[in-house]
């Protein structure tokens, strides 16, 4: 073939956008993409989280059962002592604040996936679900919901940590409690991290998103003048 | 120039040359979030040169102009960035999706062309959207004996390509 019959080739692209918006492609991407996004945070969040809430459970549940029953009918040695009103009400404030972790989430998941699970029918309820999934995302994040998962999370495990101290007959285990301490403030202080570095991936998907859904709204008409306008924003 | 006039001015130019801008970004961007990047870096430049535009040239060699500067900058920039960083999976969904209808040959060209390096890929570009010699050389800063010896390389090379594909329907 010779090179003007190349450029014949070429010259025909012109009569013809290289490029189209398919709305269809861009639903069912946009839906591909929330849907691994849907997975990834219940694997990476979720999944932890309902496991470690009940084993911690059973591990709170264990040591009373052993506390209690050494209390109640071991005999005792010299370093023993039973079990007092302050150490029911730890037993109780731990295992409590295990559950207040989790329910909470566990609700707060369910009533989200209630409007996620469905296919969106069209390409603008699909762009909004993508930014609530979005929302979702750095919700679990904020700081208020940290604060509150890391206080109560450092709650419970110090008060395991003082029972399983007084169980093995030591009466005021502080040692422990500074250790939890300081290893859940160091955990808490990473995940501030994390939440930073979060809102920076996500920031962007959502400006994509919400210009997306500001495209469709207006009828700008092609993707073209979207992006110019995208572009002139960036500017 | 006011802003008005700038953005007045870009309008006219992207609704005008959309070609251009996509034949750009096809020939130096491969996935579809590399060729939405490329689009806005191209875009974000166009917009920028506006004010420099005096009209000695016609639109079309100054938008060339840019946009393949811009290219050939953001390649290296992408090439630097990726040596160092694995690519990020599954970021965006692609905004500009390529047409699944689009005509095999002009596929094949593309193919082609990405093969080159960055500033044979500028002169296929003008090459086939028929810009002089002259007009080469400015664009790129480079002297016509040197596009001259460039483009008879690359005339060669793709009608070489061409006859090798000759059974394959190019």
């Amino acid at each position: 073939m010779e090179f003007e019959n190349l450029q014949a080739i070429w010259d025909t692209q012109n009569d013809k956008p290289v490029f189209a918006m398919q709305d269809a492609r861009l639903l069912v991407a946009l839906y591909q993409q929330r849907e691994h996004s849907r997975r990834r945070l219940f694997k990476q969040y979720f999944i932890p989280m309902y496991i470690v809430a009940p084993v911690g459970l059973v591990g709170v549940g264990f040591v009373f059962f052993a506390f209690f029953m050494k209390s109640m009918y071991i005999k005792k040695i010299a370093r023993d002592f039973p079990m007092s009103a302050w150490d029911y009400a730890a037993f109780a404030v731990a295992a409590g604040a295990l559950v207040a972790m989790v329910v909470p989430l566990y609700i707060e998941r369910k009533r989200h996936e209630r409007t996620q699970q469905v296919f969106a029918p069209s390409l603008r309820e699909e762009l909004d679900r993508g930014m609530a999934q979005l929302d979702f995302e750095v919700g679990l994040h904020s700081t208020s919901r940290l604060a509150r998962f890391y206080g109560l999370l450092t709650i419970a495990v110090v008060l395991f940590g003082w029972e399983v101290g007084r169980l093995n007959g030591n009466p005021t285990s502080w040692g422990f409690v500074w250790m939890a301490m300081s290893s859940m403030f160091i955990t808490s202080w990473a995940s501030f991290a994390i939440k930073k570095a979060l809102k920076e991936s996500v920031l962007p998907r959502k400006r994509a998103l919400e210009s997306m859904r500001a495209a469709l709204d207006e009828d700008y008409g092609s993707p073209t003048a979207e992006i110019a306008r995208k572009s002139e924003r960036i500017l | 120039m006011g802003q008005t006039e700038q953005q007045r001015v870009f309008d006219g130019w992207l609704r005008n040359h959309q070609g251009l801008f996509f034949k750009v970004v096809r020939a130096y961007a491969f996935t579809p979030q590399d060729q939405e990047d490329l689009f806005q870096e191209i875009a974000a430049q166009v917009w920028r040169s506006i004010p420099g535009f005096r009209g000695d040239a016609a639109a079309t060699t100054w938008i060339y102009r840019v946009a393949l500067n811009a290219a050939i900058a953001w390649t290296q920039k992408e090439r630097r960035h990726r040596d160092g960083k694995q690519s990020l999976d599954g970021v965006e969904p692609a905004f500009l999706q390529a047409s699944p209808a689009a005509d095999p040959r002009i596929e094949w060209l593309y193919e082609q062309i990405r093969q080159l390096n960055e500033i044979d890929r500028s002169l296929t570009l003008l090459l086939l959207d028929g810009f002089s010699y002259k007009e080469m050389a400015a664009m790129l800063g480079i002297t016509e004996n040197y596009v001259g010896v460039k483009i008879n390389r690359i005339k060669s090379h793709l009608t070489g390509k061409s006859r090798e594909e000759t059974g394959n329907g190019i």
